[in-house]
């Protein structure tokens, strides 16, 4: 024998996947998703200030220096090194390449902020080629960067993964919550309520709702995320090992080992497949999972209590604003939980059930481990199933009160 | 055996039930019959486990009514509804699941109960594309596929036509047969004379009687209902001759709550006013009349 609430979820679960409109959104949404991804990053791209490098050379080899190497503007001067460092010091270049030529030919880089490996990989092959041609070229890259220079702490695709996920998990609450709850609305319409609370008490009821909607939208969801991330994994398969390469260590070795075609498309990837890497993905799916799972069950709870006060659907439109408002709050607010994810704006909004979702994602992506997170977790997976229980004894009171929770006295 | 004992509710300040008690044994069927409003939906809601009674208790086998036995009985609501996009057959199996009845034993049911009503070629059609009495029988058919004890049904016959009436009548008979417990509320007062062993009327949440059809209809010794033709002359002749209070009087007809003694008495005035006398016969009151003199004053504001 079925269990009646396994009953109750089935249904719902399968009639929301056997919808068209649920496999059209499952296989587009992730190419939205992507495209939403690539768009932060190409406008921050586009906006990139030009950057300008300082060479120190000899007047005779400075003529075969290119204008400008991938980003940075190229300044010539040939003079003393103690004196170009002065020059790289008082001036706004961000690196400074001097060469020393002895027995061999060294260049040294100076750098004021992190070497982008595809402009390190870049720099580097074009000071190879530059010097005696009879010498052995030799580089070093010293970091001039100060550790506590105030400098963001999160690259941009890191931000903007860590917004998208939360959008992400604000999404599938919103919409499948109003689904939750015009199927509510329906069963009322239709008149089936009574015959299903005719075998099952309303709290199983409420649950089984819940569980099949929610069923419905983590199946939506993992396919999102499974197709998102096809994509990246074969571009990691094809790639990754050419992007070994780049690391500190590796790459001056790369200058010579690595074929210059692969490099040279590994190069165009590296940014999406760093961020990647750097991205702590099991901590935030598994906090994306349980804020999807928790999340959904309180919003739905509560759209549930909606759709049971409500009479019609008309009725529990202005409803829905309010409700989902502490979401939208959270978005407000992410500005300053990105800048501080252990913030005590970041952890008072975490531990608010209401804002909880969209604020846990948003800390998980920016590499705030789970530990951390785990008392929100709790406290929202509580107060979740408390309000799925109060939405079953409201159903049940309201029922009991003849359609009315609360009935305002006229005044002849 | 099912027993109401003393059911009260109240919805806030509004008296829905007061003091209702009733039992029902196996093979009985009780009609609940009353004016609009007087309670009967309630009432049953009560006794199908959805909404408590704010006194007073419900038992069934002598156990406390429990949601959790709720495979007991079927319900079929006063609104009906079905789920519009959903198939006949799969709805039928969703709703015997939610009773206790797995998958494949309702799927079984189901076709059996849609060859019996010769539905099956509905079987994969949607709720929405049937007529109104199909979408019924389904809706009928949703509330007893899990073969229940104790069978509740709000309004049965409204909405049906002639055949389906009967056809449902059939069925109440059938289910009454077989030893269930049917308890029904219904506007039908020929249909609940008819079918049910007893019969229970409702005013303002009230019981105002209880019995079987031929208790509630039982009239005072000798009431007598006389037709007779002579004109209205004739007519008031015989009335000031027998110096009783008329009840009931039009088209030269009327009842007298006379003892059998008084008879010849009667004739020998309705000959002496100069009527003719047609028909003397002993006066059995229809539920329809009892219902009415029962709750007649319910619109009366």
């Amino acid at each position: 024998m079925q269990n009646k609430f396994w009953i109750i979820a089935k249904r719902e679960a399968t009639v929301r996947m056997r919808k068209p409109a649920f496999w059209i959104l499952s296989f587009m949404g992730p190419v939205v998703l992507m495209i939403l991804s690539v768009i932060p990053y190409a406008i921050t791209s586009s906006l990139q200030e030009k950057r300008a490098i300082l060479i120190n050379a000899p007047a005779n080899i400075s003529d075969q220096f290119p204008l400008s190497i991938n980003n940075y503007e190229v300044n010539l001067v040939d003079t003393s090194s103690q004196e170009a460092i002065g020059l790289f010091f008082s001036n706004t270049q961000q690196l400074f390449c001097d060469l020393q030529v002895g027995q061999d030919t060294l260049w040294t880089i100076y750098t004021k902020e992190a070497l982008h490996p595809a402009d390190s990989l870049n720099i580097l092959r074009t000071l190879h080629f530059m010097g005696p041609s009879t010498a052995r070229v030799g580089s070093h890259i010293v970091n001039l960067k100060q550790e506590n220079e105030d400098e963001h702490p999160f690259s941009a695709l890191q931000q903007s993964i860590a917004l998208l996920a939360s959008i992400l998990v604000y999404f599938f609450l919103f919409t499948y919550s109003v689904s939750l709850l015009k199927g509510v609305m329906e069963e009322k319409s239709n008149k089936v309520m009574e015959l299903i609370l005719s075998s099952v008490s309303p709290p199983t009821w409420i649950m089984g709702k819940i569980i099949g909607v929610g069923l419905a939208s983590f199946v939506q969801f993992l396919l999102w995320l499974g197709i998102s991330f096809i994509p990246f994994y074969f571009l990691k398969q094809k790639y990754g090992g050419a992007l070994s390469s780049f690391s500190a260590d590796n790459i001056h070795a790369s200058l010579h080992h690595v074929q210059q075609a692969d490099m040279g498309q590994a190069l165009g990837w590296y940014d999406w497949l760093n961020m990647m890497d750097s991205i702590h993905w099991i901590t935030l799916f598994i906090t994306m999972l349980l804020t999807m799972i928790l999340g959904f069950i309180l919003y739905a709870a509560v759209f549930a209590i909606i759709g049971i006060i409500s009479g019609r659907e008309s009725d529990a439109q202005p409803y829905v604003l309010p409700v989902t408002s502490p979401l939208i709050f959270a978005f407000i607010t992410s500005g300053i939980v990105i800048a501080e994810p252990d913030g005590t704006m970041a952890q008072c909004l975490s531990v608010i059930p209401f804002t909880a979702p969209v604020v846990l994602t948003l800390r998980a992506g920016l590499g705030v481990p789970l530990s951390e997170l785990w008392i929100s977790l709790l406290s929202l997976g509580v107060i979740s199933i408390a309000t799925v229980l109060l939405a079953g004894r409201l159903y049940k009171k309201l029922l009991n009160q003849g359609g009315y929770l609360f009935r305002l006295k006229r005044k002849n | 055996m099912l027993k109401a004992q003393s059911l009260a509710k109240n919805y806030k300040d509004k008296v829905v039930l007061k003091d209702v008690s009733f039992s029902i044994s196996k093979g009985e069927v009780l009609g609940i019959v009353g004016p609009n409003g007087a309670g009967k939906s309630t009432l049953l809601k009560i006794v199908s486990g959805i909404i408590d009674a704010d006194g007073g208790e419900v038992q069934i086998d002598e156990k406390k009514l429990s949601i959790a036995d709720s495979n007991s009985w079927g319900y079929l609501p006063e609104e009906r509804g079905l789920y519009p996009q959903m198939r006949v057959l799969d709805q039928l199996i969703h709703f015997a699941g939610l009773k206790g009845v797995s998958s494949s034993e309702a799927k079984k049911k189901a076709m059996h109960l849609l060859q019996q009503l010769k539905m099956e070629q509905y079987s994969a059609s949607k709720a929405s594309d049937l007529s109104k009495g199909n979408q019924q029988r389904i809706q009928f058919l949703s509330a007893v596929i899990h073969d229940p004890s104790l069978i509740i049904l709000d309004e049965p016959f409204s909405g049906l036509d002639p055949i389906q009436t009967d056809w449902l009548k059939e069925q109440i008979v059938l289910f009454k047969k077989q030893g269930k417990k049917i308890i029904y509320s219904s506007h039908h007062m020929d249909s609940v004379e008819a079918l049910c062993d007893r019969i229970l009327i409702l005013h303002d949440g009230s019981i105002k009687a209880y019995g079987t059809a031929a208790e509630l209809c039982r009239q005072p010794i000798g009431t007598w209902q006389v037709s007779t033709t002579g004109g209205d002359q004739a007519w008031h002749a015989m009335v000031q001759v027998l110096k009783v209070d008329v009840k009931e009087n039009g088209q030269h007809r009327t009842r007298f709550s006379l003892g059998n003694a008084a008879l010849p008495a009667l004739i020998t005035a309705i000959e002496k006013g100069g009527a003719t006398l047609e028909s003397i016969k002993k006066y059995k009151r229809s539920l329809h009349e009892v219902f009415v003199q029962l709750t007649g004053n319910v619109y009366a504001e």
